[in-house]
């Protein structure tokens, strides 16, 4: 050893050593003579590795044999002439010969571990320079993020940021993509001492990259300084000072003070891309600077029409930081498609401009200088036809690696977009708008723009949504261009003009005009923002689009008007507290009602999602064949529910990691089936999530959980354990994987992902245990007809009004082509995954199923006890109308209890509901019965709910009884055997149906046979009198054989069944109802029934004085006839 | 040994400016790197089998989980001038101590030949 002392500190250093060297020199002795068989370390390769990683403290074993050896043969070459110990700033704790003790001693052989203390010295000598070695690159990497963050061109803007935020309540950012705000201007603000930081993000995805990234940059990847928070997950403590999260949340959490209370910044970022709820957000952070303040608000947007947002905070003294982008030049090219006027097909979607704009890159630039494609579509079937023709284009050369891009896909898959392509392979990531704003991608050079967007637009008139392909705006033009600049020089192809471009509107419309307004407004109003036209909207909606939604929420009942202010019910204050769209949220509560809780909350979190059903199943008959099975006659959303339902007996079937072939994974079955097992995953949580909602809003008391005995709670405690290390594992892993390497071939992978473990799986079997499994698994399935029933007809009362009915020329057409009305849009289809549309036959009346009409009724329609309609999700409109998620309901049943205003004749022959469908039941007392039925049903349901929602939380027992009954009874009443036809009303119709007049009840008996509660009343609009909320009596214009009917049953005399009384002839069909009902009520509550039926008069009844008998009477037009004529005989 | 210098507080600012735990800052005087640290010392407490030679601003490894006990250090002062000089090759320089360059470059006859020759390498 060398023993030159070259540093003037590290006198106590030698001291140590002299003492230490002549105890090792005994050692060496000792241990050499104990035997002859020496081995080199790296003999021991295997022996040691326990000791490198308990000693050492390495991470990765191999990449240290790797250095070992490579260490060796530099010594080999250069002898060092001073003791290499002086290069180190690091030693171990203990002496070397302490540590030489804790060698292993027997190696693999079982012989015993023979290292010379020389060659062990030098083992821990390399072990201690593999650590430096460690350490410079650890540091290189520290200082590589920090060279970066400090290369960015807001870094400039750092003291400018911080100072003016520092002087202002309100600050405005607004800086070009790629300057870095989102990145780093939270950074900045965690710097300048704030701890509650959170940053809205418009999208969930990039809350996940975004806090990854802000975590890495932040040196915090490891620890919760940085965190987020989406729909279904988040990844946030106590000690978290930054969180993305979506801009719903937030929303949320501006209801529940005390959170957002806790935040002392607020950022908003990508303002500009005007969501509905990002505008509704910075309205509500304007009112909220003037409740508190100790927190200020940062926007941060493009450099895109600032002046808007300026001018919206002037009062608040607003800041203004610009901060240009970080843009390499960028050469634009103009090059329209033209199209062949003549070409047939003209308004198809043609790859060719595409291909030929790759190969010109393909010729033009050499595949060594480096450089990706991102082409703007507008929508998933353009993209996938582009992707399959660019595959082709490439086929020969292999020089393309294409990847789509859009939201449907799975994260996974949207992921892949990132890594990068192997040596002289481009990539061609063929997207949507996501690309232009959301997700940015590094590497791109060359940009195809074709100046389309497609763009969902909800229509107020027909309430539909239609996703409508248009031009985009300058606006959005230029970020797609700039995505071509961000690393490099860059080219942008633009398949349009420039006189096109200078068309283009200048900013994309907010999306406030574009989307329904309900939600927004039922927050609003729950929030205590009654007054709408008040509130400082960024930019408001028209007047029409506010009507509508309060419109749509009286109708839901969510909302009513007060003295002429609006106010919520309690239902809609159920309701606003659910984050979910309207008509689920209607169908969790009604789930609470009628106990079949999780059926509900599966079926709602399917309508949730994105159907399950893949997009690229079409024409896949293989997988048709293995999913019919499944299918529910009812339609979808029980498809749906089935598939779901399956899909988790796979899961609890299989066991995690399937070695052996025999049982199928629930990846291999969803894709056999071209299901997106993403969705049941997403399913599951969004699950758990909605009975969380429940719990929280107090309609669901928590549960007990299935009590397991000990055995089983330890099983499960191992498993946990075993689970949650392997999640650890994977994550980390993900953590520390670099960015992956593209493989060209994309079919390769699918077999060798089948045997890696999934984190969702894990994850899942996390959340998930057996039990968990298994009761959801048996609450979920709807076997017996009357479960179907029940939750069809829950779902019903979220979705009416949305319901469709056939065509009348149906039966003609083949099965793609059948036609559907609603009352708003008429000629809708159905979708082309829809059960219904391979299995037609379900709503198609059989033969036998049309009854003969009675005598003198007659109609074009069949009369039959079997019509149905569909009830939908939503319209959605593309190249075609379409019905989303269907299901069937029997037609009058379905009405009568849902209708909001039924409308019917004086025999209760015709009935006409919510100006949509007409009914005729031509057989008399069946419609009476029907609708006597439904009005008691309709008053339990409502006493149910709100004595739910007045007791959110009661004990659950005492009503049970009652709930089943209730149950029954609607079963019951759903099963009645009605015989009818229906007809759709025309605009035309509505202008005759109604008479408009109310002529029949002065000085009459006002005895309500529907409701004893409800006060009969004349109905000015309509004619006739209301029976209840929801029922206009004989407010109809009768037909010919209404009138016959009607006729027929007054002239003949009849007797009580139950009394025995006398109905005299003459006596109206009212009458002989209200005698029905009071005999009925009186005969159960034991009294007898006193009262004779007389004649009364008719509702058309005229004074009437006859000139042959001088008698003045009350008569109707046919019997003033009938007088007559026996009169005059 | 001083650090006063090097211990940077957050500069405060009006809002928030009386937090509870205050960050500490390790600034290389050379480059300007300005990183939060979590220890200064020879024994940093969460470093079981190692120990460290002099005095160093230390942070827990940022690039692998706590759990596995690893540290990034990151500068030290420098033994003759005494500044506090980060562990970048262009600032500082360990040869039985910390040199910051300056330092190194000027007293660069007293180390062995080979570590004058890597000095050199070092332009400032």
């Amino acid at each position: 050893m060398s023993k030159g002392n070259y540093s003037n500190n590290s006198k106590y250093f030698c001291d140590e050593k002299r003492k230490h060297d002549q105890h090792e020199e005994r050692l060496t002795k000792r241990k050499r003579s104990s035997s002859s068989e020496y081995k080199k370390v790296e003999y021991y390769k295997r022996e040691l590795t326990r000791f490198l990683e308990d000693q050492g403290n390495i991470q990765s074993i191999e990449d240290f044999w790797k250095f070992f050896e490579k260490y060796e043969n530099l010594q080999k070459l250069k002898k060092s002439e001073f003791d290499r110990n002086f290069l180190l700033n690091v030693d171990f704790k203990e002496k070397p010969s302490v540590i030489y003790d804790r060698l292993p001693v027997l190696d693999k052989n079982g012989r015993k571990v023979n290292i010379v203390y020389e060659d062990f010295k030098e083992f821990i000598l390399i072990i201690k320079v593999y650590n430096d070695f460690q350490q410079r690159t650890k540091f290189a990497k520290l200082k590589k993020i920090e060279k970066m963050k400090c290369e960015l061109p807001i870094s400039q803007y750092k003291s400018e940021i911080i100072s003016k935020l520092n002087e202002s309540r309100v600050l405005l950012i607004a800086g070009d993509t790629g300057c870095g705000k989102s990145t780093q201007v939270p950074q900045y603000v965690l710097e300048a001492g704030y701890k509650k930081i959170v940053c809205t993000q418009p999208r969930r995805i990039a809350c996940i990259s975004l806090s990854k990234r802000v975590a890495y940059e932040t040196l915090s990847e490891f620890h919760s300084t940085v965190g987020y928070q989406i729909k279904f997950e988040k990844s946030k403590r106590a000690d978290t000072a930054i969180i993305f999260m979506t801009e719903g949340l937030l929303l949320r959490q501006a209801s529940e003070e005390t959170t957002l209370n806790s935040y002392d910044i607020i950022i908003l970022d990508e303002v500009h891309e005007r969501h509905l709820f990002s505008d509704f957000l910075i309205g509500v952070m304007k009112c909220l600077l003037y409740k508190r303040n100790d927190f200020k608000l940062i926007l941060m947007s493009a450099t895109i029409n600032l002046e808007l947002f300026q001018n919206y905070f002037v009062n608040e003294h607003v800041q203004v930081v610009q901060v240009p982008g970080r843009l390499y030049p960028i050469e634009v090219h103009y090059l329209p498609i033209i199209k062949d006027p003549y070409e047939r097909q003209r308004n198809q979607f043609n790859c060719t401009p595409y291909l030929q704009i790759i190969q010109t890159i393909d010729e033009k630039y050499p595949s060594n200088q480096k450089g990706d494609l991102l082409i703007f579509l507008n929508g998933f079937s353009e993209i996938s036809k582009l992707t399959e023709a660019v595959l082709n284009y490439s086929q020969k050369k292999l020089n393309w690696i294409v990847l789509p891009l859009h939201s449907t896909l799975s994260l996974e898959d949207q992921d892949k977009v990132f890594d990068y392509p192997p040596e002289g392979v481009r990539k061609c990531i063929i997207s949507t708008n996501i690309a232009e704003t959301s997700v940015t991608i590094d590497g791109i050079r060359f940009v195809i723009d074709s100046g389309k967007v497609n763009r969902m637009i909800y229509y107020t008139g027909g309430s539909f949504n239609k996703l409508s392909e248009t031009t985009i705006s300058q606006d959005s033009a230029k970020q797609r261009m700039g995505r071509a600049g961000r690393t490099g020089p860059g080219v942008c192809f633009r398949l349009y003009s420039e006189e096109e471009f200078n068309k283009f509107e200048p900013f994309t419309p907010a999306e406030i005009h574009l989307v329904p307004l309900e939600s927004l407004l039922l927050y609003m109003i729950s929030l205590g923002l009654n007054d709408i036209s008040n509130f400082p909207f960024l930019e408001k909606p028209s007047v029409k689009s506010l009507e509508e939604a309060v419109e749509k929420l009286k109708f839901t009942g969510a909302l009513k008007l007060n003295k002429d202010s609006l106010e919520l019910t309690s239902l809609g204050q159920a309701l606003s507290n659910l984050p979910v769209d309207l008509t689920i949220g209607k169908m969790l509560i009604l789930s609470t009602v009628f106990g079949n809780v999780n059926s509900i909350l599966a079926l709602a979190a399917l309508l949730s999602v994105q159907s399950p059903i893949s997009q690229s199943s079409h024409k896949n008959l293989e997988a048709e064949t293995l999913r019919q099975p499944l299918e529910s006659s009812h339609g979808d959303p029980l498809t749906y529910l089935n598939f779901y339902k399956e899909w988790l007996c796979i899961k609890q079937s299989s066991t995690l990691v399937s070695r052996n072939y025999e049982s199928e994974s629930s990846r291999t079955w969803s894709r056999k089936r071209c299901l997106e097992e993403q969705r049941f995953y997403e399913v599951t949580k969004l699950l758990e999530q909605f009975r969380d909602i429940l719990h929280d809003a107090e309609l669901l008391t928590k549960g007990i959980e299935p009590s397991m005995s000990s055995g089983e709670r330890s099983i499960r405690h191992g498993e946990l354990k075993n689970l949650k290390s392997m999640r650890y594992q994977m994550k980390h892993d993900e953590k520390s994987r670099r960015r992956k390497q593209l493989k060209y071939d994309n079919f390769g992978e699918c077999v060798e992902e089948e045997h890696k473990t999934d984190l969702r799986d894990v994850e899942f079997r996390i959340t998930n245990d057996f039990k968990k499994l298994q009761s959801l698994l048996n609450d979920t399935s709807a076997n017996s007809f009357k479960d179907v029933m029940l939750l069809k007809l829950i779902l019903t009362s979220g979705l009416y009004p949305q319901i469709a009915v056939e065509d009348e020329h149906n039966y003609s057409k083949t099965v793609s082509e059948r036609l559907f009305h609603t009352k708003f849009k008429n000629f809708v289809f159905l979708r082309p995954t829809s059960y219904f549309v391979s299995n037609p036959e379900i709503l198609e009346l059989h033969d036998d199923d049309i009854e003969v009409p009675p005598p003198n009724y007659f109609s074009r329609r069949p009369v039959s006890r079997k019509h149905q309609l569909l009830v939908y999700q939503s319209i959605l409109e593309t190249k075609k109308v379409y019905l989303v998620n269907v299901f069937r309901m029997p037609v009058l049943q379905t009405l009568m209890l849902f209708g909001k205003r039924i409308c019917t004749n004086s025999s209760f022959t015709k009935f006409v509901f919510d100006d949509f469908l007409s009914v005729d039941v031509p057989y008399f007392g069946q419609g009476s019965k029907l609708l006597k039925m439904a009005t008691v049903l309709r008053k339990k349901w409502k006493v149910n709910l709100e004595h739910k929602l007045e007791n959110p939380v009661r004990s659950c027992n005492v009503n049970e009884k009652d709930v089943f009954c209730f149950v029954e009874d609607l079963i019951r009443y759903m099963n009645t055997d009605v015989s009818y036809n229906v007809k759709r009303l025309l605009t035309a119709d509505l202008k005759s149906i109604y008479n408009k007049q109310c002529k029949f009840f002065e000085g009459e008996d006002l005895f309500n046979p529907f409701d004893d509660h409800f006060v009969i009343n004349e109905n000015v609009t309509f004619g006739g009198v209301n029976l209840t909320e929801n029922v206009i009596y004989n407010c109809l214009v009768d037909e010919e054989w209404a009138w016959d009917m009607e006729e027929q049953v007054v002239s003949c005399d009849a007797t009580c069944d139950l009394c025995g009384v006398r109905l005299m002839k003459g006596a109206t069909v009212f009458r002989r109802l209200q005698h029905e009902v009071r005999c009925l009520q009186q005969q159960t509550s034991g009294k007898s029934v006193e009262e004779e039926i007389t004649l009364k008069t008719k509702s058309n009844a005229k004074s009437f004085e006859c000139d042959f008998c001088k008698k003045s009477l009350l008569l109707t037009p046919v019997e003033i006839l009938r007088h007559k004529k026996s009169c005059v005989s | 040994m001083d650090t006063k210098d090097s211990k940077e507080e957050p500069e405060k600012y009006d809002l928030k400016g009386e937090t509870e735990e205050k960050s500490k800052y390790f600034e290389c005087e050379n480059c300007n790197l300005k990183v939060k640290y979590d220890y200064f010392g020879l024994e940093p407490p969460f470093l079981t089998k190692y120990k460290l030679k002099e005095e160093s601003f230390v942070m827990k490894d940022p690039f692998t989980s706590v759990k596995k006990g690893e540290i990034l250090i990151l500068g030290a002062n420098c033994i003759k001038c005494k500044k506090c000089v980060c562990k970048d090759p262009n600032c500082s320089f360990y040869f039985n101590g910390t040199y910051c360059v300056v330092c190194a470059k000027s007293c660069i006859s007293s180390f062995p030949l080979n570590v004058q020759e890597k000095l050199n390498k070092i332009v400032i």
